[in-house]
């Protein structure tokens, strides 16, 4: 089955139906996370309190519902879980595909989104914009720029050294997070220890809990767009990944290909990290499990990656939220849930993975 | 030449700054032609076939596919005349071969699209055509050397081109294998195509016939007829031992001592 | 085949659904957020927080037991008294004129009782706008010692030659290995983590630096304990405990609170000799779980917010800025808070003072702590100008500057620190902070 998924004829149909299965997953899981958390809501209050705010949105009073639920039940879905759940759909499609593209662009499958210093980039920046005492909205800003300035540094260098191959880039990368680590322990030595280091140290582990829905509707067009370009460049990526010189000879034009994925991939890593900060291993692993399902082949891999990473960010971000107390940071989350989880993915893969 | 495919006009390159690779290279291709790029390991051989392929950018000269100067065409229109044959292929991930094949299709897939029914259609003739129909749905790397390289060529062949260029061919294959690439070669070049493959091996061109560019010693190309150019003391001279051809069977073969 | 896995994928989702709907049978059980009168009386606790006992204070500290904290002997001109480590640190009476203090808190206090003449070196980055102010001296030093939790530049440290150096509780061990060609550092600890041992401390600093120092260290002890009985005799009155939910500001906004188990439970023992309940003890003690903290801060989980709503919101941490966006940020579907804070209302949502320091930190600015506090929370009771029990808060704080901290404060520089402004705003049209208003309520249809 997983042969044919992976391969032939007749797998076409199989792969399909996982990719269907695969979306009506993410909207259960969706459902799921917009229904629970510490503060009880009814299920029914919940279905009608999500259809009123949809409503709301439209333009005329089409659909009047009554206001049969609390206020505090009211925030508890419309402020608290729908900006969150949102936020960690996006976000988790965002890395996945990012990750996926750049596995395949740099031909190596243990590539991560970070690996030209967006996220490192997008760190400084919020960290200077937090040392300024500036508030949320510049600290955002502050990472996004930070962020794409990292990576436009990166590919400054190959310029300057006249080499294009991907391991220039690579090393290119190496160089930029490590200048950035560097600027990193410079701010944190200067930062205030009861404020400022703090706010840049709770920054940087990455949280879900300070994302509203203005937020979330400033970034959510740009990773929408971004993975949708992604996912038009699928079967190109494909090419892409039998290295520079065999796809140049298949006819594609290599710098502008590599151009147009980096552009992408920033922007939808940079994005990510601007409203939730740091959030490691997603773009890693979630590829992979991709792959152990449809096989390599971009064309299928892809879109079930875009559901895959969703369902997996959700379903992190409801442990955030219902296991204790306080919120617990992402990262943490996603590197104790993720670490083993690829352990043992490897465990049951016999063959070579890829 | 009328007609000529592949033109190659003075031809020179060096790396940044370093010695001189090779220098006014020209020759001229129709289709069905063959010429064999002969040489020692390292003289250059892959570098004057990425040059023509357009992979390496010459220092001097030009290249001219079908009348045309290839440096003022897009890579896709390159690849609609050339079909590039590397030498070795490590696979970062292990696609379906015919996934690998249809590969070839890409410079007429655009940009945004993903290949057809039609474009799997040529594929699957490619391997057909090639005797290797049987592994189209297993994954690249759990093939033999042999049949990756008779992948690689199919996918080569996927692109309809007008030229095949093949580096180093017979590099992985054994014994056997060689002699049967060699002669797919042959007959790959009596169906139309005008190829252009690397070797280290004198006897390939001698079978082959058409033209030889030869790697001698003292840095210079020497252009020309295979039958005319490989004499026996080229041959002692570019291998530093004594080499005779005898003839056997009716075929010219070389014999080292 | 394939029909079998999208049924398998399909049987998860639907359980997950049904699993959803069981579990939400009912409303928050926490949902009763007590009952309120105007002008901040609070007129009931919440259910869920009735009958729960939280503990705060404790006894003051027997510093005639040898050994302990504060234990102090003198043998004619030489004087020894124990750190809170339990070690000796001997002197000669009067010898002790350079002090260097690594710790934000601390510095803030003693500066408070008098002992700016000591500081040879002040805190880089950390002097507040109103230390600036009132200590101008302390403030135009130009030696300057490093961030207190990180390892102290040694060799800084020794060119100054203090006398006393008091440390960050989280480096006095390094400060005690800091050697040099066989000087150590003149280090004691002197940390605390209750008001009692607050007391303990600034006896001991007292005792070292001598003078008015040592006489308002005396003083601050017996004013704190004079305070909390006044409070405590008025808060005799009233059964309510109101639940109190302070917030430290920074990233994680009105998120951020400072909980439990963390070393500074300051906040409960105000919170507690005040009249009221700590959000986070009451919430460890309900659910038998600590909030932790992460990085220094928490970010607290909203939906237990909204469970258990508290009724007195107070705003520290000098972090304005970033509140007054959340504060003004009323749209509800964005802004969790705006609908707590609007069903709270004005009177009970306040900043807090901060001046020296931050009132709701440790420091000595303690003594007036509990009395807004107090005031704050209970003003059914304390702020009455008619009865008894009137807390004055700006003839409190007049008296402790000019007292205490020797600095003639006037009277819009008084109302410039109660609401928590800079010394700049003194004179000038501040800003003032948005008032908390209800969210826009979408019509019913």
């Amino acid at each position: 089955m997983r042969r044919d998924m992976k391969g032939s004829q007749s797998g076409e149909y199989a792969w399909r139906l996982v990719l269907l299965g695969a979306a009506v997953l993410t909207c259960a899981v969706f459902v799921l996370s917009v229904s629970i958390g510490i503060y009880r809501v009814p299920f029914g209050n919940v279905v009608k309190i999500v259809f009123a705010e949809v409503a709301d949105a439209l333009p005329f009073g089409m659909f009047p519902v009554e206001r049969s639920w609390s206020s505090a039940e009211g925030i508890a879905v419309v402020a608290i879980r729908l900006p969150r759940t949102l936020a960690a759909l996006l976000i988790g499609s965002a890395l996945s595909v990012a990750g996926a593209a750049y596995q395949s662009m740099f031909k190596n499958p243990m590539v991560s989104p970070d690996i030209l210093g967006v996220s490192s980039g997008a760190t400084v920046g919020a960290a200077l914009a937090i040392l300024v005492s500036a508030n949320i909205v510049w600290v955002e800003l502050g990472a996004f720029a930070g962020g794409v300035a990292a990576v436009m540094l990166t590919t400054l260098i190959p310029k300057l050294i006249r080499n294009h191959s991907i391991v220039i880039l690579v090393l290119a990368g190496i160089i930029v997070g490590g200048l950035s680590s560097s600027v990193m322990s410079v701010i944190r030595m200067v930062a205030d220890p009861a404020t400022t280091l703090a706010d840049i140290t709770y920054w940087t582990m990455g949280s879900l809990a300070r994302v509203k829905m203005r937020e979330v509707g400033a970034v959510g067009p740009v990773i929408v767009l971004g993975v949708a370009a992604l996912l038009l460049f699928r079967y190109r990526l494909n090419v892409l990944s039998l290295g520079d010189a065999e796809a140049k000879s298949l006819g594609v034009n290599v710098g502008r290909m590599r151009v147009a994925v980096i552009l992408a991939s920033t922007l939808l890593t940079a994005s990510s990290v601007s409203i939730a900060g740091t959030i490691g291993w997603v773009g890693l692993v979630i590829p992979h499990i991709s792959r152990m399902i449809v096989g390599p082949d971009n064309k299928r891999m892809l879109p079930l990656a875009t559901f895959t990473g969703g369902i997996f960010m959700m379903v992190i971000d409801i442990l955030a939220r219902t296991l204790a107390a306080t919120d617990i940071p992402i990262s943490v989350l996603t590197g104790i849930i993720g670490t083993p989880f690829f352990f043992f993915i490897l465990l049951k893969q016999r063959r070579s993975l890829w | 030449m009328v007609n000529a495919v592949l033109k190659v006009a003075d031809l020179g390159f060096n790396y940044f700054k370093g010695p001189t690779i090779f220098s006014g290279v020209g020759f001229e291709l129709r289709a069905g032609g063959v010429l064999t790029i002969l040489g020692a390991n390292g003289a250059g051989k892959s570098t004057l076939l990425n040059c023509i392929a357009g992979l390496a950018r010459p220092k001097a000269g030009a290249v001219y596919l079908g009348g045309r100067d290839s440096a003022e065409m897009s890579f896709r229109e390159v690849a609609t005349f050339i079909g590039y044959v590397p030498q070795t292929h490590n696979p970062a991930y292990a696609y379906p071969v015919r996934e690998y094949v249809v590969m070839g299709r890409t410079p007429y897939i655009g940009a945004f699209g993903s290949p057809r029914a039609g474009d799997y259609a040529v594929a699957e003739d490619a391997l057909a055509r090639l005797g290797v129909a049987h592994i189209m749905d297993k994954p690249y790397t759990e093939i033999s050397g042999g049949e990756r390289q008779l992948a690689t060529i199919a996918r080569a062949i996927a692109q309809e081109p007008k030229i095949l260029l093949l580096d180093e061919p017979t590099a992985h294959l054994d014994y056997g294998n060689q002699m049967r690439a060699i002669r797919l070669i042959r007959s790959l070049a009596e169906e139309g195509y005008a190829v252009v493959l690397t070797t280290h091996v004198p006897d390939h061109p001698l079978f082959l016939g058409g033209e030889v560019a030869v790697f001698t010693r003292d840095k210079a190309v020497v252009v020309g007829a295979a039958e005319a150019v490989l004499t026996d003391e080229l041959l002692t001279s570019l291998y530093g031992v004594p080499v005779k051809t005898v003839h056997v069977d009716g075929r010219r073969v070389c014999y080292a001592q | 085949m394939g029909t079998r896995r999208v049924v398998c994928k399909l049987t998860v989702p639907v359980l997950a659904i049904l699993l959803a709907s069981a579990c939400n049978k009912g409303g928050g059980e926490g949902d009763s957020a007590g009952a309120f009168a105007p002008g901040g009386v609070v007129l009931e606790e919440p259910s869920w927080a009735q009958g729960v006992a939280v503990a705060y204070g404790g006894e003051d500290l027997d510093t005639s037991v040898p050994g302990s904290y504060g234990y102090y002997t003198e043998d004619g001109d030489v004087a020894t008294v124990y750190d809170a480590d339990g070690l000796p640190f001997t002197f000669k009476k009067g010898s002790v004129k350079r002090i260097v203090n690594l710790w934000p808190a601390n510095t803030s206090g003693i500066l408070a009782l008098g002992a700016e003449k000591f500081f040879v070196a002040k805190l880089g980055g950390m002097t507040t706008p109103w230390q600036e102010a009132m200590f101008p001296a302390y403030a135009a030093l130009t030696a300057q010692v490093g961030p207190q939790a990180g390892p102290a530049n040694a060799e800084a440290l020794m060119a100054l030659e203090p006398d006393l150096v008091i440390g960050h509780p989280s480096s006095i061990a390094n400060l005690r290995g800091i050697e040099y060609r066989g000087k150590k550092l003149p280090v004691v600890n002197v940390n605390f983590k209750t008001y009692q041992e607050m007391k303990v401390t600034y006896r001991v600093i007292g005792k070292i630096l001598g003078g008015k120092v040592e006489e308002n260290a005396e003083a601050w002890g017996r004013a704190l304990q004079a305070n909390i009985d006044r409070i405590a005799k008025g808060l005799a009155k009233t059964s309510v405990r109101p639940v109190v939910y302070y917030s430290a500001g920074g990233m994680g906004g009105l998120g951020s609170t400072m909980p439990s188990s963390q070393g500074s439970v300051v906040m409960n023992e105000w919170t507690g000799y005040a009249g009221g309940k700590y959000w986070p003890e009451l919430m460890r003690v309900l659910r038998q779980e600590d909030i932790v903290d992460v990085a220094g801060q928490t970010g607290v989980n909203m939906e237990l917010v909204l469970k258990y709503p508290p009724q007195k919101v107070f705003i520290g941490g000098g972090r304005r800025a970033a509140l007054d966006a959340v504060l003004a940020d009323r749209d509800g579907a964005s802004n969790p808070w705006a609908g707590i804070l609007a069903d709270l209302g004005p009177d009970n949502v306040k900043y807090m003072p901060y001046a020296l320091f931050d009132w709701g930190r440790f420091g000595a600015e303690s003594v007036l702590q509990i009395l807004w506090a107090a005031a704050n929370i209970h003003p059914e009771v304390f702020a009455d100008p008619s009865s008894p029990d009137y807390i004055d808060m700006r003839k409190e704080t007049k008296a402790f500057y000019t007292d205490f901290a020797g600095y003639p404060v006037t009277d819009a520089e008084v109302d410039a620190i109660l609401d928590g402004r800079p010394p700049a705003s003194v004179g000038t049209v501040y800003p003032p902070a948005p008032p908390v208003q209800a969210p826009p309520r979408r019509p019913a249809r």
